[in-house]
């Protein structure tokens, strides 16, 4: 890599690191909430446009051999991403809740799924993607990247809170699943790898080995001495998952979500310890992670924005009617059907993770396509925050109002 | 030790399932440089686990277990991801250093330092004749030295002893840190190594400079212009970001560690461009926030702690893993020679001319321990003489390199037991919160509940 290309990378990382820093701080958030600016901001749109500034021609700073330098980082933290939603999956919470919640969870993230796959499809077609051209591919990381609500925040108070909280992390749970789906679908030539196994087996040994290493985690860090040599051995369980995965070409943050998920399920004590260790870290690295998206997003194509339109109200569309049946299934723990949309609307942050993972993890020539999908979950979300602002602010159960997680 | 040797091949076994799925020349995902550093981690974790019980230094571990997992046995690492992990070396050393200049309170060193400096010069320059005696005479028993006249022969050795002078700065605040070591003789240490090692480096800008001259090689006069200015713009740069991490503690506050780490990722990213050290800029920073900031040095060491031990783990398994061990077998013998004739010197510079600096006998004799384990900065001084200079460079850089191999297994384990012997062992208990693994089993806490 030449010197000036070192410098500028030097000067790119400064700035999303500061920027990252700045945007962590709580004054600083406080003062998004102030001035109504925190529908960009839960976006990361500036983290975004900071990576597509960068990468853009006449600044050139993040180049394809930057990029290339950068994947290991890029890998880790998908995975550590994908670690985190799956240790948010502790089964034990679930026979806390009550009978309607697996309902709830199928209306409230498969009809949004559904919505986006129905409108998404013709309009890409009518957008000129190429049926032969990955089009399933890519309906099926829209719908999973529709699936995603918003992580509701802050302590569960009240049930219907208590509830939301665990639909939200239900449904980052299936857009994992979907994104699972895809990537053992869509393998790459087996002529050049040393393994040639059919999507079944590869299912089996996903969640074998998903499996196998929480269990290998969580042996380890019993083990540990020293809470610095538990961090240490946690952070190197989700480098190894992530490196395992994407050495592989299985999706990373599906692997270490499963990983994730049996090492939170296992018997130890403390897991919100362990959990708050993840969480602490992951803002900052989840914003400096969109500078990298931003870099690689190809934001002008009008295709993509047409896409971003139709997705963000098929997504819309398709959580108003869930919900709407969600409180049929359960009026009694969930809040009214309007607050019920109010919380459960906007995109979660993860989405871009999904739709990421996905893009990144194409293995040979990348559909065109694939760009638009990217604009339009990145572009989606800002819309679904804008459509969802007045719902908000008529809203009757402001505590349940959604912001952030990750 | 069974349940951690366990563990540790279970890792193994995944790694090594993993890696079959490509040939070794295929890069169809990337380099695979996340699954090397999962790897690396766990495994040296793990591997200090095993050596725990045989009252090795983790440290020792670590670099045992990047050879095991490196490139020239089990083959799990290869030289591409190697490669790419290049800039966790850059943090790592950064790291370290900003460690140790937390560490040093020049106030409190003040009354020590004509100590600290004619020990160091007394170890450096028995360390030095006794390898420049070594050197010289290896010359005539291996094949670089053919049809090469005394003095070529003598600046040869002069070249590599100085070279091989460099001690570890690294390695000896990982054992201090390992074994929670604090006192007058732990800082006597971090301070002669890490000032040690500056003056070789720009001691070896000089004789390499004058071995250009007299071995018919081109003459870089303004190669010593060019280390200074390294030197100084390393130290720049230090200054510079020692008042940036005292005001972004003393302001913000949040998230120190993770705000640290980042910095030195910036500083080793700008590094090779701007021909700054981490070393230096790490150390420069750490002796401004102990020295001359409100923030306490201390401060950053707590706050950095838990990120401390994956990267030096890191650290020392990578530098394990770039073990050349075949070059090292060929040329064993003579490594031996070197490092015997490296300790003696040090020990008896120490001991005879250490006497003038006015330490106790005791303080003399440990002093050496410290010496002892080489790294980083030889191996990159080793490396200049293969790369500059020719024919002989790379055949002498194998016998260099072979000797830093001997002094990285044996140093740590000779400089462990050193610090055992000082007392000062089990002295640092500003990290209560790290003695506690709070996702243990039960009964192996001391308290039920947290």
């Amino acid at each position: 890599m030449a010197s000036v290309d070192f410098v500028g990378l030097t000067l790119a990382l400064t700035g999303a690191v500061a920027l990252a820093f700045v945007a962590t701080n709580a004054r600083v958030r406080a003062l998004e909430e102030r001035l109504g600016l925190s529908v960009i901001a839960s976006s990361g749109m500036p983290f975004l446009l900071l990576g597509a500034l960068l990468a853009w021609g006449p600044v050139g700073l993040m180049n394809e051999g930057v990029l290339a330098d950068l994947r290991p980082a890029f890998e880790f933290g998908l995975g550590w991403i994908g670690f985190l939603i799956g240790m948010r999956l502790d089964v034990r919470r679930l026979d806390e809740m009550p009978a309607s919640f697996s309902g709830v969870v199928a209306t409230t993230s498969v009809l949004p799924m559904a919505f986006t796959a129905i409108v998404c499809l013709p309009v890409l077609l009518w957008l000129g993607a190429a049926p032969n051209d990955g089009l399933i591919r890519n309906v099926a990381i829209l719908s999973a990247c529709a699936a995603a609500s918003a992580p509701v925040l802050g302590a569960a108070a009240s049930a219907s809170r208590r509830m939301l909280k665990e639909v939200t992390g239900f449904d980052e749970l299936v857009a994992i699943c979907v994104l699972g789906a895809v990537t053992l679908l869509y393998r790459p030539d087996q002529a050049l790898t040393l393994w040639s196994l059919p999507p079944s087996v590869w299912l089996l040994l996903m969640l074998g080995l998903g499996a196998l290493l929480g269990i290998l985690g969580y042996a380890l860090i019993r083990a540990a001495h020293t809470e610095a040599e538990e961090f240490a051995k946690l952070v190197g369980v989700v480098a190894l998952a992530s490196g395992v995965a994407g050495y592989m070409a299985l999706s990373v943050p599906v692997l270490c979500a499963i990983a994730g998920a049996t090492l939170i399920n296992l018997p130890m004590r403390d897991r919100e310890g362990l959990l708050e260790t993840l969480d602490s870290i992951t803002r900052p690295l989840y914003l400096v992670f969109l500078v990298v998206v931003g870099a690689t997003w190809n934001g002008l194509a009008w295709q993509g924005w047409v896409l971003a339109f139709a997705y963000a109200v098929a997504r819309m569309a398709g959580t108003w009617l869930g919900c709407a049946w969600a409180s049929r299934l359960d009026p009694v723990s969930l809040p009214v059907p309007r607050d019920l949309v109010a919380a459960l609307a906007p995109q979660s942050p993860f989405a871009v993770v999904v739709i990421v993972a996905a893009t990144t993890g194409w293995v040979g020539e990348r559909a065109v396509a694939s760009q638009w999908t990217v604009t339009a979950v990145v572009i989606g979300a800002v819309l679904l925050d804008i459509m969802v602002r007045p719902l908000r602010q008529r809203g009757t159960s402001s505590p349940d109002s959604p912001a952030v997680a990750v | 030790m069974i349940r951690g040797a366990v563990l540790l091949c279970l890792v193994l076994a995944v790694a090594l399932g993993a890696r079959s799925f490509l040939p070794d020349d295929a890069e169809i995902t990337g380099s695979g440089a996340t699954l090397a550093v999962g790897l690396m981690l766990l495994a040296s974790l793990q591997a200090g686990h095993v050596t725990e019980a045989l009252k090795l230094p983790h440290v020792t571990a670590y670099i045992l277990a990047g050879i095991l997992i490196g490139p020239d046995v089990l083959g799990l690492l290869t030289p591409a991801m190697l490669e790419d992990l290049s800039v966790v070396k850059s943090v790592a050393v950064g790291l370290i250093a900003l460690l140790a200049g937390c560490e040093l309170n020049l106030r409190a060193l003040a009354p020590r330092l004509k100590e600290i400096g004619l020990l160091s010069v007394s170890g450096l320059l028995g360390g030095f004749f006794a390898l420049f005696a070594a050197l010289f005479a290896v010359s005539y028993l291996l094949p670089f030295g053919d049809g090469m006249s005394p003095v070529e022969r003598g600046m040869v050795a002069l070249v590599c002893a100085n070279a091989m002078c460099a001690f570890s700065p690294p390695v000896v605040i990982g054992i201090l840190t390992e074994a929670r070591s604090k006192g007058p003789m732990s800082e006597l240490w971090i301070s002669i190594v890490v000032l040690a090692d500056i003056a070789i480096v720009l001691s070896f800008s000089m004789t390499s400079s004058v071995a250009h001259v007299v071995l018919g090689g081109s003459s870089e006069p303004g190669q010593l212009l060019g280390v200074l200015a390294h030197i100084l713009g390393s130290l720049v740069v230090g200054a510079v970001v020692g008042p940036i991490l005292a005001l972004y503690i003393d302001r913000i506050g949040e998230r120190v560690g993770l705000f640290v780490f980042a910095a030195l990722f910036v500083i080793a990213q700008a590094g090779v461009p701007l021909h700054v050290d981490p070393l230096l800029v790490g150390l420069t920073a750490g002796l401004f926030l102990e020295n001359m900031s409100p923030v306490s040095g201390h401060r950053v060491i707590e706050e950095t702690e838990a990120g401390s031990l994956p990267t030096f783990a890191v650290f020392f398994a990578l530098i394990g893993a770039e073990i050349h061990l075949a070059d090292f077998m060929a040329v064993a013998p003579f490594a031996l020679l070197l490092a015997v004739s490296r300790a003696g010197g040090l020990f008896g510079g120490v001991l005879a001319l250490g006497r003038v600096s006015g330490a106790d006998e005791r303080t003399r004799q440990l002093v050496p321990f410290g010496m002892l384990p080489q790294a980083g900065i030889a191996i990159a001084l080793a490396t200049a003489i293969k790369g500059t200079f020719q024919p002989w460079g790379p055949q002498v850089a194998t016998l260099l390199l072979g000797t830093i191999v001997v002094n990285e297994l044996i140093g740590p384990v000779v400089f462990r037991l050193a610090v055992g012997r000082s007392g000062e062992a089990g002295h640092r208990h500003d990290h209560p919160l790290a003695e506690h693994a709070p996702h243990a089993p039960v009964e192996a806490s001391a308290s039920p509940q947290r």
